[in-house]
């Protein structure tokens, strides 16, 4: 063979070989055979099935049919979605495996000017224009079943990745499950809108249903139950706001609500602003002086729940600011608003929410095991008599009592664990249910987040009722409610994924030195308000003995104060300077650990290795 | 095999008989921390994790690996070893293996020398350990399929400089691959499935899902084909550059 034949051989060869790598690159990408076959290396098993998902897709009775909308040419240049919706189509396959044949999954590219583009929109799914053209983006799930009912996913946003399974769940839940779910809100609190005015001698007009409620009723069938109810036999989900004496006959029915497998949603609190007390014209006192404060103790403590309807907590972290008397601006510490920093990131009910408010909440406690947070104060916080809250005209003095005691209180949480039943005797000839393994209960210790006034303020916009949140309480509602209206298999599905993962150690070093900082603050703050104290007190003399000349001894009192006045001012912004100092120490020597370190040594080994080689060689050199 | 292991041992020695393996490692460490922690603000985010440390890992290997891949074989074939090497009763695919599986050990050696990053991270908060290790195999591999690219280009040129632009750039091509520059540049005259097939040939798009978490078949297969591939591509070129 003539070396010319063997090169051009081996050119072909190598053309050969380039177009194996691009079909097998082709064919592993776009077949998804290969993506079949994986090792979830992440803690949380991130990429595989929830039980409670193959659950949910184990139990579909008639077909349901999920429609992928993606539009495949508009995207060409977005990676981003691009591989968010492989992962999203690989994700519908893993489900139509373990569908047992129930659920379809096809995968539909909307083109534009198309009949599919039509039957996106006609679903309601959301098109986003990109690209030069403007190009209409799909990306969106619609599902119907067999009754025709449609359930959309108007836009899979890849930051929502972490809740994918959750979405895709409930979606089928849904689907499977049709039919409109009941919710009895018991309570004496006019909210639904319906309730007669509070005090019939003062003829006012009828009051206005909280937006809450509104909202749910789009979803929802909600039905107002008598505060003496004694059955709740069609309701799907009892919502207990703001009890009080509940008679024995309606906490044994509620217990055996729960006991049943019925869900609950409690709501408590030391100091409700939103309840309504009649003035009574004989005791005007008496307004202020009524209890505003309810509890459930009865049940709640004996699912491990305690509440103390006398506390409410403050925080000085999450507080809201508002107007003084005097008009300036204050931080009250009993007005709260939640950020994400306050939430159980694990629980699906807190995705989404940026803010929550709420106004004078009490705390829960309970074990670890019992009680799962939802929503925690931050550890700048405590727990303060609700009493004298009614006559507090000046928050400030709660900025001046306070102390933090370096715990988180429970705000809001979920009950979990086998429970027992509180009349384990039954009641009044009726036998009870004794245990209840999965308890769907989720107590909040505040009421007012009910209200609109803490979250949502409605405006005429031509005629028309327009709202406008600046909280998303009643996201939180709509979450908790559609949570737990599901199945069981839904609750258990919880976020995944993205819950963030802090420095807890950089944390911690923020706390100390904020706690540190606020303990030098005060004293410092305490020494400058006694010298100022003293220093007036010196100046009065001066005038009460009315001399117009100071003695020598007292001028140099003055200058004395004047100068200490000065120093403490400067010792305080010194430590208010500090106050990130140890972090950003941190920091650097943490960068210099993992930037130069490992280089140092290195080259100090290899320093001393050459030394060593070239004495090695001097020594054979002398030989 | 022993072929194999005699070979890689000779290689890795002479790694490390000149200091250049060390100015690579330490340049590897210091540019990796640098990005990580003043590009990446690693620290300043506050998270658990180490995502921008390893989402500078394929601009880094853009230039270091090429640079450790140049010598493998421009400079046998500058100082005539070849054929020497050819000519000793050893395979030729041994020797491309052999070379091959040595500089990915050395860049490896590199690689496992970050290790006091991930004492930080656990030692600031509870990252995802089985994430970290995932993203590590996923640079190890990426490293892998950037060092057979740059031992194939190596055999085709004695000029270890070209070699180190030539693999730059096909690095960089197979980098930007899905991106939408270079696939608005084929749009233009070639139809969607060549595009398509650009497309799926792209490093990133293998190496995000890895760090994602998941040791997927299709992009564990992914970086097996293109590492065996690229070598035996690599011995094709010895070939066919023997007679030259």
């Amino acid at each position: 063979m003539s070396l010319q034949n063997h090169k051009s051989k081996n050119k072909t060869k190598l053309l050969i070989l380039a177009v194996i790598f691009i079909l097998s690159s082709v064919i592993i990408n776009q077949s998804g055979l290969f993506s079949r076959l994986r090792v979830d290396l992440t803690e949380n098993d991130l990429f595989t099935l929830n039980q409670g998902t193959k659950n949910i897709l184990k139990t579909i009775d008639e077909q349901v049919h999920l429609r992928l909308f993606f539009s495949d040419q508009a995207t060409e240049n977005i990676p981003m979605i691009r591989t968010y919706y492989q992962r999203v189509a690989d994700f519908l396959e893993e489900l139509e495996r373990y569908g047992n044949g129930k659920l379809k999954v096809s995968i539909i590219d909307p083109v534009s000017f198309s009949e599919e583009e039509d039957q996106a929109s006609q679903y309601g799914l959301q098109a986003l224009p990109v690209g030069e053209g403007g190009e209409n983006v799909f990306f969106g799930i619609a599902a119907t079943n067999a009754l025709d009912q449609v359930e959309v996913l108007p836009f899979l946003q890849p930051s929502r990745e972490a809740f994918l399974e959750y979405d895709l769940a409930q979606l089928i839940h849904n689907l499977n499950h049709a039919e409109k779910k009941r919710i009895g809100v018991m309570s004496d609190l006019p909210m639904l809108g319906d309730g007669a005015p509070v005090n019939p001698m003062q003829q006012q007009a009828p009051a206005q249903g909280q937006i809450v409620f509104e909202q749910l009723k789009e979803t929802y069938d909600v039905q107002k139950v008598a505060t003496d109810a004694t059955r709740f036999d069609d309701i799907d989900l009892l919502m207990v706001v703001h009890p009080k004496n509940l008679s024995d006959a309606t906490l044994f029915a509620i217990d055996q609500f729960v006991m049943n497998g019925g869900r609950l949603m409690v709501f408590v609190d030391p100091m409700a602003q939103s309840e309504n007390v009649p003035a009574d014209p004989q005791n005007p006192l008496a307004q202020l002086q009524a209890d505003r404060s309810s509890n459930l103790a009865k049940l709640l403590s004996q699912w491990g729940i305690g509440f103390d309807p006398t506390k409410i907590v403050v925080d000085a972290k999450q507080s809201v600011q508002i107007q003084s008397p005097q008009g300036q601006p204050i931080r009250h510490l009993a007005i709260n608003s939640w950020d994400k920093e306050s939430y159980n990131h694990e629980d699906i009910v807190m995705s989404e929410l940026s803010v929550l408010n709420t106004a004078l909440a009490g705390s829960l406690t309970g074990d670890e095991e019992r009680l799962l947070p939802l929503l925690s104060s931050s550890k700048e916080s405590m727990l303060t008599d609700a009493q004298p809250m009614v006559m507090l005209y000046n928050p400030t003095s709660l900025l001046n009592d306070f102390e933090a005691d370096e715990s988180t209180h429970i705000i809001a949480g979920r009950l979990q664990g086998e429970i027992e039943t509180a009349f384990p005797e039954g009641f009044d000839g009726q036998t009870a249910v004794l245990t209840q393994a999965q308890p769907q209960v989720v107590v909040v210790a505040d009421v007012d987040l009910l209200f609109d006034r803490l979250w949502v303020r409605a405006q005429n916009f031509f005629g028309r009722q327009v709202f406008s949140n600046f909280a998303d309480n009643g996201a939180f509602i709509t979450n908790v409610m559609d949570n737990m209206t599901g199945s069981v298999d839904l609750i258990q599905i919880r976020a995944r994924g993205t819950s963030t993962r802090p420095f807890d150690k950089v944390q911690t070093i923020q706390r100390e030195s904020e706690q540190q900082y606020r303990e030098t603050e005060n004293q410092l703050l305490q020494r400058l308000r006694e010298t100022e104290q003293k220093l007036n007190e010196l100046q009065r003399s001066k005038g009460q003995e009315n001399q117009l000349i100071l003695s020598a001894e007292q001028q140099k009192e003055i200058k004395r104060f004047k100068q200490e006045k000065l120093t403490v001012r400067k010792n305080l912004r010194e430590v208010k300077r500090n106050l990130n100092k140890d972090i950003e120490a941190l920091g650097s020597r943490l960068k210099f650990v993992n930037i130069a370190l490992i280089p140092i040594l290195l080259t100090v080994v290899v320093v001393f290795m050459g030394w060593r080689r070239s004495k090695r060689k001097e020594r054979r050199y002398v030989k | 095999m022993n072929h194999i292991n005699a070979i890689v041992k000779r290689e890795l020695s002479s790694y490390f008989a000149t200091p250049i393996a060390y100015v690579f490692i330490v340049i590897f460490l210091i540019m990796s921390g640098v990005f990580a922690f003043y590009l990446g603000n690693l620290y300043e985010r506050g998270q658990a994790d180490l995502m921008p440390f390893f989402n500078f890992h394929p601009w880094l290997y853009l230039f270091l690996v090429p640079a450790v891949a140049m010598r493998l074989w421009s400079e046998e074939r500058n100082s005539g070893n070849i054929e020497l090497l050819m000519t000793l009763p050893v395979k030729k695919m041994d020797w491309v293996l052999g070379k091959f599986l040595a500089a990915w050990l050395f860049v490896a050696v590199a690689l496992v020398l970050t290790f006091p990053l991930v004492i930080s991270v656990n030692y600031l908060g509870d990252p995802d350990n089985g994430l970290i290790v995932a993203s590590y195999l996923g640079s190890l591999l990426l490293a892998g399929g950037f060092l057979a690219i740059g031992s194939c280009i190596s055999a085709a040129t004695k000029n270890q400089v070209i070699a180190f632009i030539l693999t730059v750039v096909i690095c960089f091509l197979f980098l930007l691959a899905g991106f939408p520059m270079v696939l608005n540049f084929f749009k233009a005259f070639a139809p969607q499935f060549i595009v398509d097939a650009i497309a799926s040939t792209s490093f990133l798009t293998h190496f995000d899902s890895i760090t994602k978490g998941v040791l997927d078949l299709g992009d564990v297969c992914y970086f097996g084909i293109m590492i065996a591939v690229w070598l035996y591509a690599t011995s094709i070129v010895i070939d066919i550059k023997k007679g030259n």
